[in-house]
């Protein structure tokens, strides 16, 4: 910046001359004192007084601090940078005026030190506020421009230059950059307006007046602009033209809705005309009617002319007269306009016209006026109807056809079905439809064909007879559809559509398949089942056969046949039988079979069944033989085998249908049940079985159908059939299923079971008597097992003892061990002794058949067993408590209750507890017609876990007691036994036992 | 035949005792015979001496049918014993039943070696004895 040149600059500061318009002042700030000198101009700039001003007072002067700011920011600048201040500043005056200054400052250095700072001041503010203004004004242009796609323009006729404003560049041909002159600006627009344009502008600088211009221009886009171009020209002060100046509008939008508006007014009154619409206006206040003028051509009336609402409702049919007025009042009540409809009578030409309207209302709510559209909609409202009925028709036709129809619109990809094309297809009418919602149904087998189908009538442009295919419906029903159509194409011969008719033909295809295929099985069967027919013209005397009674003849068609010919081929020994048969047709003129043999050329015999009927004429004549012939020689030798083999059977055989009716019986059967062939043979087998059984055998009948499996039948009882004499036999019978030609068959084998049944019955008796004596065998060998514990244990073992006591006792040679033994001897002696009587009392009490019986008391039998246990008793310190409340008496034998009694207390004292005395309690109950006797005592008790299976046996001993000997409670057991009761007990060790009986 | 021998005899009868002892005692010389009643006392004094092997028999001859425990519950409960014991004891049970339902179930014991059937006599025992 060359800031050491300006260290050493000055500036003359000696008094300016200022001019005062041009309001420039002085000012100086002296540094030392911080105070400033302002010359007059400057005093009157700011508003301050004249004279010196201190630094620190200008903010007293300026309200606020913004010259003191700018100022103070100046001198900063100027002392810091050492160069001058020089901007355009905004502050306020002291008198809080804003004004705008030229503020230009400098520092004045004495000896490098900065010792005051010098300035000027200019007074800036109206040449500001102008270049605001042209500022604003440029904004306002610009945006005006913009806003009104408005561009300006101004050649220079001299230069023959254009300068333009931004926007201009945006037009096509006009590059920015680049000298624009007239010619440019007027090659840019539409070539079709370029001379027109050209001609306009020589002729306006010709005249000096621009006329507006208007002109097409075409936008980089293609789109078409239309331009109002607005001129003027300036002209120097002698009056030449030196230029023209421009504004072009783009008013394409306002001509396009200007051109709408028209077209719409165009429309509107084209629709008005065509749809006989006419427009009124009823005024309230006037009470008068206005109307358009299609409206007053409809009335007859002159156009623009007000007239009385009656002139309105002249043609108003009579009819409708009444309601018309109605509805008006109604609407002048309700102030609302309900669209309506009514006749209209015009030349005698009767119309329907439908009013629709609305209702003004003023600010009081009052009626101002009701405007009234009202059409003519006779035509419409019939065409309405014709189309509703032929909508209805071609429902009703679709349904009744079971077809729908279609368009595909190849341009729009858009497919419309019919109603009924939604039904067969079961999808929700009126759902989205596409081309793929078919192809989602097509059967997937037929999906390439009909792909193909379609793919070919769009090359071929046209549909092929038709298109058959099956369709899958979401339910997984099956449909066939015929599908034919037609195909259009546009100017250009594009497919542009393809319409259709798609016709359910499920049934019918199915039909006309069966159809076909009963034909084939008919055709077959006839060979199958090996049928021909024949008619024979007893007048004409001509037989014909059908192809396979030829084939079952062996007999070359092309013959011919004669009643001779085929005579000749009847068995020789058939004859008679068919000339017999032959006679009885003529004589009875009725429907007949025969079973005849018939001998081939070869030799081969076949049997054939021959079925005739005759035709008469109206005197009763025959005139015709008819009938079919069957070749049965394979059924003829299965039936001869089958009754070969039904002979056969062992067993009476009948041999029924489904329904149970007989078909054959054999020889045995006959045999059996008495009946001849004759009498069964188309019967029900229900008459050989009693009725008891029909439930049963029907529900056995169903299984054994669903089964079909050779069984014997089973009822879950013993079955019967019955004989023709009426006896009923036992049987078992077996069922075979039989399948034949004739449908199933059942073979029904029955085997007379009487004989058997007898034995078995013999049997179950020998068991039960076997079984008794198996019981009685069983009781004994238990007695029997017994004794043999007994004999083994008690007998045995004292037997062996003796033995070998005695053994020792031969070879001892001394006196005092003999002795010693000798005593051994009596005590196994004496215990031999007690066991052969015990087991001696036992027998005879088991043995012995009737036992003497008495009325016994329990009171008086523990009375007695006291008394004799009397000294054990008092000895020991029993207790005996006794309940016979229940039950005292009762029928036994009085010894053996003595002894029972004797036992079981005698057993209560000598196993006593040792520290305890004995307590017995003794109770008697009933219950259920049982007695029971209880002795409950607080003895040592046994363990019943380690001896229960022993505790009733002989001999047997549970303590270490000296008096044990295991007798007692043996001989118990026995004698209740051998009343029929029984004993049990319970017992705790240390805590006692109860014995109970049960009598 | 082990010498001495402790022969340990489990059984009520006393008379079949007697006559045994008798009959046997020549063979028993210098031997040690305990005599039982029932087993439970002879199952108290095999767990009192269940360490002491000269206590603890060698052989017992045990009866089935007794007052108080019996030969086969005798069994049962030795048989929880018999790890303990200081020595293996050999056992036979000896009766006069000739029901197969006792003999079958004494062979079912793993401790029983034989079934003997009463009476036993001296050559039989003499077997018993030797094959110790």
């Amino acid at each position: 910046m060359g800031t050491k040149n300006q260290k050493n600059q000055t500036i003359d500061i000696e008094p300016i001359d200022i001019n005062a318009i041009a309001r420039i002042g002085s000012w100086e700030l002296l540094l030392e004192t911080k105070t400033f000198v302002f010359n007059k101009i400057s005093c009157d700039i700011l508003e301050i007084p004249q004279g010196i001003l201190k630094l620190d007072e200008c903010s007293s002067y300026f309200k606020n601090d913004s010259f003191a700011a700018q100022i103070c920011k100046g001198i900063d600048d100027v002392l810091a940078a050492q160069m001058p201040f020089d901007q355009e500043i905004e502050l306020k005056t002291a008198q809080n005026k804003v004004i705008w200054v030229h503020l230009v400052a400098q520092g004045i250095y004495n000896d490098n030190k900065c010792v005051k700072i010098a300035g000027i001041l200019q007074d800036i503010s109206k040449q500001k506020a102008l270049e605001n203004k042209l500022i604003q004004k440029d904004e306002l242009l610009n945006f005006t421009i913009n806003k009104a796609s408005l561009g300006y323009w101004e050649w220079n006729l001299d230069s023959n230059l254009v300068t333009c404003s931004e926007n201009v560049y945006s037009l096509p041909g006009i590059e920015e950059d680049t000298p624009i002159t007239i010619d440019t600006m007027i090659n840019a627009v539409h070539p079709e307006d370029v001379e027109m344009v050209r001609e306009h502008i020589t002729k306006s600088v010709k005249t000096k007046s621009f006329e507006t211009l208007f002109h097409r221009y075409i936008i980089d886009d293609g789109a078409e602009r239309t331009m109002q171009v607005l001129g003027d020209f300036i002209s120097d002060e002698t009056g030449k033209i030196t230029s023209m100046l421009c504004i072009s509008q783009d008013i394409s939008t306002k001509k396009h809705f200007e051109t709408e508006l028209l077209k719409k007014n165009q429309i509107f009154n084209v629709v008005q005309r065509r749809a006989l619409l006419g427009h009124w206006q009823w005024d309230l206040k006037t009470k008068l009617v206005t109307c358009s003028e299609n409206m007053s051509d409809l009335l007859e009336i002159e156009h623009n002319k007000n007239f009385a609402v009656s002139t309105l409702l002249k043609d108003v049919h009579p009819e409708d007269l009444e309601s018309v007025h109605a509805n008006l009042e109604n609407t002048i009540k309700t102030k609302k306009f309900k669209s309506f409809s009514h006749r209209i009578v015009i030349d005698g030409d009767v119309r329907e016209i439908q009013v629709n309207g609305k209702v003004n209302i003023d600010k009081n709510g009052d009626v101002l006026n009701v405007l009234g559209i009202s059409q003519d909609i006779t035509k419409l409202k019939s065409i309405e109807n014709k189309l509703l009925e032929n909508n209805r028709l071609l429902n009703f036709a679709e349904q009744k056809a079971t077809l729908g129809n279609w368009s595909w619109n190849l341009v729009t990809n858009d497919v419309t079905w019919s109603k009924n094309l939604y039904h067969i297809f079961d999808i929700q009418e009126g759902a989205q439809i596409s081309v793929d919602t078919l192809f989602n149904y097509v059967h997937p087998e037929d999906l390439e064909k009909m792909r193909e189908s379609i793919a070919e009538a769009i090359r071929k442009k046209s549909f092929d007879d038709f298109l058959l295919h099956r369709i899958v419906l979401d339910n997984g029903t099956i449909k066939t559809l015929r599908v034919s159509g037609e195909v259009f194409t546009n100017e250009k011969d594009e497919v542009i559509e393809i319409v259709g008719i798609s016709q359910d033909v499920t049934e019918a295809y199915k039909n006309e398949r069966d159809l076909l295929k009963k034909n084939q099985i008919l055709n077959f069967g006839e060979q199958i089942s090996k049928i021909g027919n024949w008619q024979w013209n007893l007048i004409t005397n001509d037989v014909k056969w059908s192809k396979n009674l030829y084939r079952i003849f062996d007999h070359e068609t092309s013959s011919g046949i004669t009643f001779d010919i085929y005579f000749e081929y009847v068995h020789i020994d058939d004859r008679p039988k068919v000339t017999a048969f032959i006679d009885k047709l003529f004589n009875n003129k009725s429907f007949e079979k025969i079973i005849h043999r018939i001998v081939l050329k070869d030799g081969t015999i076949r049997t054939v069944e021959l079925s005739a009927t005759v035709n008469a004429d109206l005197s009763g004549e025959l005139v015709e033989m008819l009938g079919t012939c069957q070749d049965i020689t394979a059924q003829r030798s299965e039936e001869i085998k089958f009754r070969g083999l039904l002979e056969s059977a062992p067993n009476a055989t009948l041999i029924i249908n489904e329904d149970s009716i007989i078909q054959d019986i054999n020889k045995q059967a006959e045999k059996l049940f008495g009946y001849r062939p004759q009498e069964l043979v188309g019967q029900s087998v229900d008459m050989l079985v009693p009725s008891r059984f029909a439930a049963k055998r029907a529900q056995y009948k169903k299984s054994f159908l669903v089964s079909q499996r050779v069984q014997i039948m089973d009822i879950g009882e013993d079955l019967y059939m019955i004989k023709k004499k009426g006896e009923e036999i036992p049987v078992q019978i077996t069922l075979g299923p039989l399948q034949t030609e004739e449908g199933l068959l059942i073979s029904v084998a029955i085997r007379d079971i009487s004989v058997e049944r007898l034995a078995e019955r013999n049997i179950l008796e020998a068991k039960d008597h076997l079984e008794l004596l198996t019981e009685e065998l069983m009781a004994q060998n238990h007695k029997l097992a017994d004794f043999t514990q007994i004999t083994s244990h008690n007998l045995r073992a004292p037997v062996s003892n003796l033995n070998s006591i005695l053994e020792l006792y031969k070879f001892s040679e001394d006196e005092e061990e003999r002795t010693e033994l000798f005593e051994k001897f009596e005590i196994v002696i004496d215990h031999l002794t007690l066991t052969l009587n015990t087991l001696i009392e036992v027998l005879k009490t088991k043995s012995e058949k009737s036992i003497e019986r008495s009325e016994v008391s329990f009171t008086k039998t523990l009375k007695k067993t006291e008394d004799i246990l009397l000294a054990q008793i008092s000895k020991s310190g029993t207790s005996i408590r006794c309940d016979f409340s229940q039950i005292d008496k009762l029928s036994y034998n009085q010894i053996y209750l003595e002894s029972i009694f004797q036992n079981i207390i005698g057993n209560a004292i000598k196993y006593r507890h040792p520290e305890r005395s004995p307590e017995i309690i003794v109770t008697s109950e009933i219950e259920n017609e049982t007695i029971r006797l209880s002795f409950k005592d607080n003895g040592l008790g046994i363990d019943l876990k380690r001896h229960g299976h022993k505790l009733f046996g002989l001999n047997k001993v549970f303590h270490n007691h000296p008096e044990a000997k295991g007798v007692g409670l043996f001989m118990t057991k026995a004698q209740i036994e051998a009343m029929g009761g029984k004993i049990s007990a319970q017992s705790q060790v240390s805590e006692g036992s109860i014995f109970t009986i049960e009598f | 035949m082990k010498n001495p021998l402790h022969v340990c005899i489990v059984d009520d009868d006393e008379i079949y005792k007697y006559a045994l002892m008798k009959s046997v005692k020549p063979l028993l010389e210098g031997s040690e015979v305990t005599l039982f009643s029932n087993g439970e006392d002879t199952l108290s004094y095999i767990l009192e001496n269940q360490n002491d092997i000269i206590a603890l028999p060698d052989i017992i001859l045990l009866d089935i049918d007794m007052p108080v425990m019996d030969g086969f519950q005798f069994l049962e409960e030795y048989e929880s014993i018999e790890h303990v014991l200081a020595k293996k004891i050999t056992i036979y049970m000896v009766s006069s039943s000739v029901d197969p339902e006792d003999l079958k179930r004494a062979k079912s014991f793993d401790t029983v070696t034989d079934y003997i059937s009463k009476p036993l006599r001296e050559d039989k025992f003499k077997n018993l004895i030797n094959a110790l």
